[in-house]
């Protein structure tokens, strides 16, 4: 019996021994244990790029291009009807998506603008990193000044429950905010020649530069926005890739980047799938779904085409001056190889209806294709957020609103633009024309607009350029052509529906979960009209 | 000795006989002896050796006493005769009868009688037991024939209740504890555990989370206390608290979401092994479980050797064995093919647009003119077969139970299989110690079809998907094979027979118990139990399939859930001076669980051959993800139960807990509990009141606890992320959880006061309790506004509070040669959110988001309103014509459009004029259940309703929205023939339309339907075949049983007991979700 009591202390006082309730972490880390060395640092700015792919993979970049006036979608359900049509609300996945992913990217980077400066590593590293979590920050409130208007500022990691809700800001305060990282971010970021081949990829001075001279146009800051793509240019990092269409050969993605500045880096990815891989999803909206030997889809690389062209839009790309525009060519996608067992040499045609054989009504983006990829959302094409001929063009429009007319400079910036547009692989062409030297600055600013037009199509600019240009009236492009030029056009020039004009759409709603949680936001802080 | 031997011999008449090998005869003795009895002498002869002896005749047979045990007793025993039978003089068969002070005992046959072989002593007595009656100890004297009547005891007061850490005799409770009878549940089909919950005992609400086999119920005890945290009960068997994570399979976020899935610990418990179920309800019963107690209790105790209505059992076989089929009660009615086409035709037409189909295609598409649910359903079927040994006697005590089940669902291939043994052994030494072992294993597997898409993705959904599926997609292609079209979402069809979601669940459980009596009434009792539970969970889409399109794809998941308990109690039993009864429990009980997994997902395979069983075989493989968690408690209980006279009976109980998962400085809680109870009818003055045989008041209060939150939730933790950089994929790390660092318990307190009554010596007793729960410090997954780049944290805020009654009643109406006993239960509950702190209101998930066709939540916790209250806008007809329109909030709507009801008056329909429409909580439910018996016959007829609860009928929010723009989605007749046409023609149904806005994308009380329902879940007839002749057999029961023969109800869904979620903020949505099937069952008992 003696022996069945020991036990049960036994038993007992182990029992009293493991009482310990520490709790113990495994499988997670916390901020306050994390960062010490420079791989650490690496890993926490990697971080912070790492939602900038998926913001823009499907969601981002349908709402930028659905919501202008040059694209549209061919099934009338999902999300991407419902911006197309012009009729988003605050429920809108897709723009809760845009706002989520944002803010999100800006509180990893305020994480590493806390933590890195306390880790003992190599000052040039450190400073590099440094500075692309400011420029990160910087690049999404300018996103989100542009889709939102002001927006709560939010420049400390979220770590306590201190500054929760915070109230929206004036876009002043927004912009201040921009221009204020981004210029920290010039400063403390290296050019791209300079920068190491592993960080290939991410933010440059350059890119900090670029966003600048466009965030300051866009606030209508014409020296300014001169001033820094000057210095862009000046830099001599960037040239035109001689050949427009060579923009797009996925092949030759690396060397491209002689013209990109900044571009949301996508690589075919060998582990995941679909669209929570880390390759591109846009080939596959833009490639029909009767073509074989565009995309990634494993049965015969075909896509979904639901993002097409208005056909007004094409043939504003391939008339007047654009006739035989070579930018045209290499944008549109109206001839393709057909997905037929019947007749595998076959080939389908949408509009234009040159040949009689046409058998879609809408034309297709040819800019991305890669026929190499791993599955049919899962491909390497990067999306393009600013290059050099871009910043020839803010460098001509800015010279244009800044000097009430357009300069030589801006003639020769604009023209640089052209001249490379004419230069069609093997053969220079003679269109498009170097602009005619007498334009006004309404006239200048027009072209501008029209050239953006022709030579970022599917590249996400046109949203916005409808909304910050003015046309000659006064109106902002954007009521301007969905008001008055568009519905002037024959009906099967476009899909009416999707160019339905509403003041409202000047800005996205902001997503009701923040409006719902957020107690210094309420419904009466919306946007106009939603 | 030699020399005694022979000088007896010579003294007296007797001789010896001995084998000398066992008898030692050189053995040196000394006596001196006169006038003695011979059994004397040899006493003192063989004094301190093993050996005896045997005096036959003249003879004396010496040898070692085990030998002559047997010999002994035959020699002195005789038979003793009876028949034992109760105070009307009807036979008690199951009497069990034993000597006492020894371990021989047999029991009573069928018609009473038993016969039992006794040593032929003057003293022996024999001991008459059976549960209901008084025992009865009875000399034997000189009788060979002892005929006995049994007096009933006041029925059901001496039942012991097994409650935390212990037991107590009922008459002795002062808290509220229902009991759940089991032995209703012999002929009716009962897969799991669980299923034994639902409308037996009141406060206790299951609700089906759908019918599908193996998928687990939704069990609530008294109200939902909590938003967030889980509202399940905590399960106890064998005194083992389960956690409820240790049932839970990962799921994975993909093409298709396919969500997590968490078992309830009972769904994969085989019921045959559960000897009684009881709920604890009020705080003063389940404060014992401190922390883990406030959404109540229930506690399995598992079989034990002894039989229900004795405690000796000389050793019994059953087999048992049943078999189902079940069907699908009824379908819903769809548009043909013509007719769909037709259908959106008119929609375009209507628009002034191009209709989508010309006449032609219209003639030629509908020669394929499929009904998906045609060939989705299917005659379910399953069988069960289990194999029980019991064997108990004084000492020890033993149960063994095999069991093996297979069960085929009404949804092709949805089907389930469970192999499960059980050993239950307990040894007695020396009346002071006793230890014993319950352990059990069970392997389930089960297909799981995907019934339930929240995200939208009809083809994901099997059931949602036989609705809306076009009629004009084929199902098969022109080879007779299952058509499949990547580029579409996969038809219902594919989704059951190719695609593949296979889950395991292996438990094994194991509870060591050793217990020391030190003094009379006071025992130590130590217990170490462990727990296993494994998971997979295996799917393959195969290539074709939209998700496996990409060669197919296949995904696994293993988790590995591990829990080690020691309790270590000290218990008191002890009566004092007859009046004072105190039965006190105080010990140290610490409980971990460590949580692994694993899940991996390739795809890309060279073909569909080895489905998920090969992932070297992909050519693309995903990074396993792997998770580890550790948690713990510590906990020091007490409770001490005192009854003065019987009459005034007072309880303290107490309970301190420490759990690692909550915040530095808020670990350590203690619950407290007290209650007091006052047998009215044992007071004299009681006495000269005949009729009322039993009158009890209980009241009760205390405080109990919630903590079950996922881990690390105090903690910020950071994530991997995959990012690229250098042209390459890298891993960064980014913000994952927000922490809170002051997380703290939930708390309950409840009141409850309680009646017990007891009718005409008890054959009619009412048990009745009105209860108050105020929960405080909620934990919430609190929304955060997402510009902190978060979406929630785990918080502490809120109150919430439910209150209701809970009646029981039993009613033995004839005991005679007909028996019929009525019983029931009735509960009613009111939920009510009192304060939210700095949050206006907590959302649900938003619904149907992916393919934007809903994209809003259903569900709202705010102040004054039940957690969970469906929240949308107030329908307020159809829009006849442009007038209406032009006097109305809505400018733009057309004549046929929805109308809403502008709340608050500003000229427009906003999310400001939402409002909640309904909530899942019903006025009250019952369950009543009738026993008819007759000369072994037994009819039970089960009934179950609720009554007053409104369901979200979300899969009409498609098929009923009228949207022909949705080219993938059919509509139900009843809408088409219904819809408005013009001025007058309908005010529910809108007019067709040639876009996707279903009900104008609004959640309205069209909707919200009323889901009462009253059930007549279970009509069976059981025969229990008399087998006197038959020596081998004993018993043979053969019964027949029908489930949910007849349900009435409003409900136009396929069946109103559903909810597709089981989180306590969003229940009592209708989206594809399995309909209980109809089931027809056949069985029979045999007992050897």
């Amino acid at each position: 019996m003696k022996r069945i009591l020991i036990l049960f202390l036994v038993t007992s006082f182990t029992g009293f021994i493991s009482c310990e309730l520490k709790e113990e972490l495994f499988d997670t880390i916390g901020p306050e244990t994390f960062y010490k060395t420079e791989r650490d640092a690496q890993a926490a700015i990697n971080g912070a790029y790492a939602f900038i792919a998926p913001m823009y993979k499907r969601d981002g970049i349908a709402a930028i291009l659905y919501s202008a006036d040059d694209i549209t979608y061919n099934s009338k359900s999902g999300n991407e009807a419902i911006i197309a049509e012009k009729r988003g609300d605050p429920s809108t996945l897709y723009f809760k998506t845009i706002w989520d992913n944002s803010y999100a990217v800006i509180n990893n980077a305020n994480l590493v603008l806390k933590y890195v400066p306390n880790i003992d590593m190599d000052p040039n590293t450190k400073n590099r990193i440094l500075g692309e979590a400011y420029f990160l920050r910087g690049y999404m409130y300018f996103n989100l000044v542009r889709f939102f208007g002001g927006v709560p500022i939010k420049t400390k990691s979220t770590e306590d429950t201190d500054n929760l809700h915070q109230p929206r800001s004036s876009v002043e305060d927004i912009y201040k905010q921009i221009f204020d990282d981004l210029k920290k971010a010039s400063d403390m970021m290296p050019e791209f020649s300079e920068q190491p081949e592993s960080e290939f990829g991410r933010a440059t001075k350059g890119a900090a530069k670029s966003i600048l001279a466009l965030a300051y146009l866009t606030h209508e800051d014409w020296a300014q926005a001169k001033q820094y793509a000057d210095e862009v240019i000046n830099s001599g990092e960037y040239s035109l890739v001689t050949d427009f269409g060579r923009l797009w050969d996925v092949k030759q993605e690396r060397q491209n980047y002689q013209e990109i500045i900044f571009a949301v880096q996508y690589v075919r990815d060998n582990l995941v799938s679909f669209l929570p891989s880390v390759g591109s999803d846009i080939v596959y909206r833009c490639i029909p779904n009767t073509a074989e030997g565009y995309t990634g889809h494993p049965a015969h690389g075909s896509g979904t085409g639901v993002l097409q062209v208005h056909p007004w839009f094409y043939d504003f790309c391939t008339t007047g001056q654009y006739l035989g525009d070579y930018r045209a060519e290499k944008s549109f996608l109206t001839v393709w190889k057909a997905w037929d067992e019947a007749d595998p040499d076959g080939y389908k045609r949408s509009y234009p209806d040159t040949l009689g054989a046409q058998t879609e009504p809408f034309p297709y983006i040819a800019k991305y294709i890669d026929p190499d990829g791993l599955d049919h959302r899962n491909h390497e094409n990067d999306l393009i957020i600013i290059r050099f001929a871009e910043i020839l063009l803010i460098k001509a429009e800015a010279e244009n609103e800044l000097n009430n007319g357009p300069t030589p400079e801006a003639y020769a910036a604009f023209n640089q633009v052209r001249s490379r547009a004419r230069n069609a692989g093997d053969s220079i062409r003679i269109t498009p024309p170097d602009l005619a030297l007498s334009l006004s600055k309404e006239e200048f600013r027009q072209a501008i607009f029209n050239e953006r037009g022709v030579e970022f199509l599917g590249e996400g600019h046109r949203y916005f350029d409808l909304l910050r240009m003015k046309h000659s009236s006064g109106k902002t492009m954007y009521e301007y052509m969905l008001n008055e030029y568009l519905p002037t056009l024959p009906d099967d020039k476009k899909r009416a529906e999707h160019l339905i004009y509403n003041s409202r759409n000047h800005l996205l709603p902001i997503p009701l979960e923040e409006i719902q949680t957020n107690s210094a936001i309420g419904n009466e802080n919306q946007n106009p009209g939603y | 000795m030699e020399e005694i031997l022979k000088e007896i011999e010579n003294q007296s008449e007797y001789y010896f006989l001995f084998n000398q090998k066992l008898v030692d005869i050189t053995r040196k003795v000394n006596i001196q002896v006169t006038d003695k009895q011979i059994d004397e002498i040899l006493a003192e002869v063989f004094n301190g050796t093993n050996v005896d002896y045997v005096i036959i005749d003249r003879q004396i047979v010496l040898s070692m006493s085990e030998y002559l045990a047997d010999v002994k007793t035959k020699l002195h025993s005789r038979s003793i005769k009876g028949k034992v039978s109760d105070e009307s003089g009807v036979p008690l068969p199951g009497v069990s009868i034993l000597l006492k002070s020894t371990t021989r005992g047999t029991i009573t046959n069928l018609d009473g009688e038993y016969t039992i072989e006794i040593e032929d002593l003057p003293s022996a007595v024999l001991i008459f037991s059976f549960v209901g009656y008084l025992t009865r100890e009875i000399p034997v004297g000189n009788q060979t024939i002892l005929n006995v009547n049994m007096a009933p005891d006041l029925i059901g007061l001496e039942e012991v209740i097994v409650i935390g850490y212990g037991s107590l005799r009922k008459s002795d409770l002062s808290g509220s504890v229902s009991s759940v009878d089991i032995e209703d549940m012999s002929s009716i089909p009962v897969f799991s555990a669980d299923q034994m919950l639902q409308g037996q005992v009141s406060g206790v609400h299951v609700t089906t989370q759908n019918g599908a086999p193996g998928s687990g119920l939704i069990v609530t005890i008294r109200g939902g206390n909590s938003i967030n945290a889980s509202n399940q009960p905590l399960y106890v068997i064998d005194g083992f608290p389960i956690d409820p994570s240790e049932g839970f399979f990962p799921g994975i976020e993909y093409q298709a979401h396919i969500e997590e899935k968490n078992l309830n610990p009972l769904a994969t418990f085989n019921p045959n092994e559960v000897e009684s179920i009881e709920i604890l309800k009020d705080a003063s019963s389940t404060a014992i479980y401190g922390s883990r107690g406030a959404n109540g209790v229930v506690m399995i105790t598992t079989k034990t050797g002894k039989t229900k209505s004795s405690i000796i059992n000389p050793g019994k076989v059953e087999y048992k064995f049943r078999t189902d089929i079940s069907n699908l009660p009824k379908q819903i009615e769809m548009l043909s093919s013509r007719e769909f086409m037709e259908y959106r035709n008119e929609a375009y037409i209507l628009d002034g647009k191009l209709p989508p189909y010309t006449q032609a295609e219209v003639d030629s598409f509908s020669v394929v003119n499929t009904n998906w649910q045609d060939l989705i359903y299917q005659t379910g079927h399953s069988q069960d077969h289990q194999l029980i040994f019991t064997n108990a006697d004084d000492l020890t005590n033993i149960a063994l139970v095999g069991g093996y089940t297979s069960q085929h669902g009404i949804i092709k291939n949805s089907k389930l299989e469970r192999y499960s043994i059980r050993a239950n052994i307990l040894r007695k030494f020396k009346n002071k110690f006793e230890t014993g072992v319950n352990f059990s294993a069970s392997r389930t597997s089960s297909r799981m079809v995907l019934q339930s898409s929240t995200s939208g993705r009809t083809g994901s959904s099997v059931i949602a998907g036989a609705l809306y599926f076009p009629p004009i997609n084929l199902p098969y292609d022109e080879y007779g094979k299952i058509f499949k079209d990547p580029d579409i979402l996969d038809s219902p069809l594919i989704v059951v027979e190719e695609v593949k979601d296979d889950y395991t669940i292996q438990n094994m459980f194991a509870v060591l118990f050793g217990e020391y009596t030190i003094l009379p009434g006071v025992t130590l009792k130590a217990e170490l139990g462990t727990h296993n539970t494994n998971t997979l969970r295996q799917m393959y889409y195969p290539s074709g399939t939209y998700v496996g399109q990409n060669g197919g794809s296949a995904y696994r998941a293993d988790g590995w859930n591990y829990s080690l308990l020691s309790n270590n109690t000290l218990n008191i039993n002890k009566t004092i001076h007859s009046f004072h009864k105190i039965n006190a429990v105080v010990g140290y009980t610490h409980q971990w669980w460590i949580s692994n997994y694993i899940s991996n997902r390739a795809s890309n395979f060279i073909n569909d051959n080895l489905t998920y069983y090969y992932f070297q075989g992909a050519e693309n493989s995903e990074k396993p993800r792997t998770h580890t968690t550790k948690s713990g408690l510590a906990s020091f209980i007490g409770r001490i139960n005192y009854a003065l006279m019987d009459k005034y009976i007072f309880t303290i109980t107490g309970r301190a807990d420490g759990s690692t998962r909550l915040g530095e400085g808020n670990k350590w809680a203690y619950f407290p509990s007290g209650a007091f109870a006052w047998r009215i009818s044992e007071e004299p003055f009681f006495d000269p009141i005949k009729q009322i045989s039993n009158l009890k008041i209980r009241t009760s209060y205390g405080q109990t606890g919630n903590q079950s939150i996922p881990p690390y939730r105090t903690k910020s933790t950071l994530v991997a992320k995959p990012s690229i950089s250098g042209g390459q994929q890298v891993t960064g790390f980014v913000a994952g959880n927000f922490g809170n660092p002051d997380l703290k318990w939930e708390v309950t307190s409840q009141i409850d006061v309680g009646l017990d009554i007891g009718l005409l010596n008890n054959r009619l007793s009412v048990s009745f309790d009105y209860f108050i729960k105020n929960t405080r410090d909620l934990l919430i997954s609190l929304p955060i506004p997402l510009s902190t780049g978060f979406s929630s944290y785990w918080t502490n805020i809120g109150e919430i509070e439910n209150k209701g009654f809970d009646l029981e009643f039993n009613a033995n109406i004839l005991s005679r040669k007909l028996g019929w006993v009525i019983s029931g239960s009735w509960s009613t509950y009111k939920n009510k959110v009192l304060d939210l702190g700095t949050a206006e209101a907590v959302y649900g998930n938003n619904w149907y988001s992916s393919a934007a066709l809903f994209s809003q939540p259903l569900h709202i916790a705010m102040v004054g309103e039940a957690v969970g209250s469906y929240y949308g806008y107030k329908f307020d007809g159809i829009f006849q014509n442009e007038d209406e329109v032009n006097n109305s909030s809505q400018p733009y709507a057309r004549p046929g459009d929805y109308r809403f009801v502008d709340l608050n008056g500003d000229g427009a329909i906003t999310a400001d004029d939402r409002t909640i429409l309904g909530n899942n909580i019903p006025d009250f439910i019952f369950g009543l259940r009738n026993n008819l018996s007759w000369r072994g016959f037994n009819l039970y007829i089960f009934i179950q309703g609720s009554i007053g609860n409104e369901i979200i009928n979300f899969n009409r929010y498609a098929i009923d929205g009228l949207a022909a723009g949705i080219e993938y989605i059919n509509v139900s007749r009843k809408a088409y023939e219904n819809r408005w046409t013009g001025e007058g023609t309908s005010n529910t149904y809108g007019h067709l339309r040639s876009d996707n806005l279903l009900f104008d994308r609004k959640l309205n009380d069209i909707l919200v339907e009323d889901g009462s329902y009253i059930r007549l879940k279970n009509v069976s007839l059981s025969y229990n075949i008399q087998l006197k002749k038959l020596n081998w057999l004993k018993t043979l029961d053969v019964f027949i049983n029908g489930a949910n023969l007849l349900t009435l109800t409003d409900y136009t869904g396929y069946d109103p007991e559903v909810s597709a979620k089981e989180t306590p903020l969003e229940p009592g949505v209708d989206l594809g979700v399995f309909p209980q099937p109809r089931i027809w069952s056949f069985g029979l008992n045999i007992g050897f």
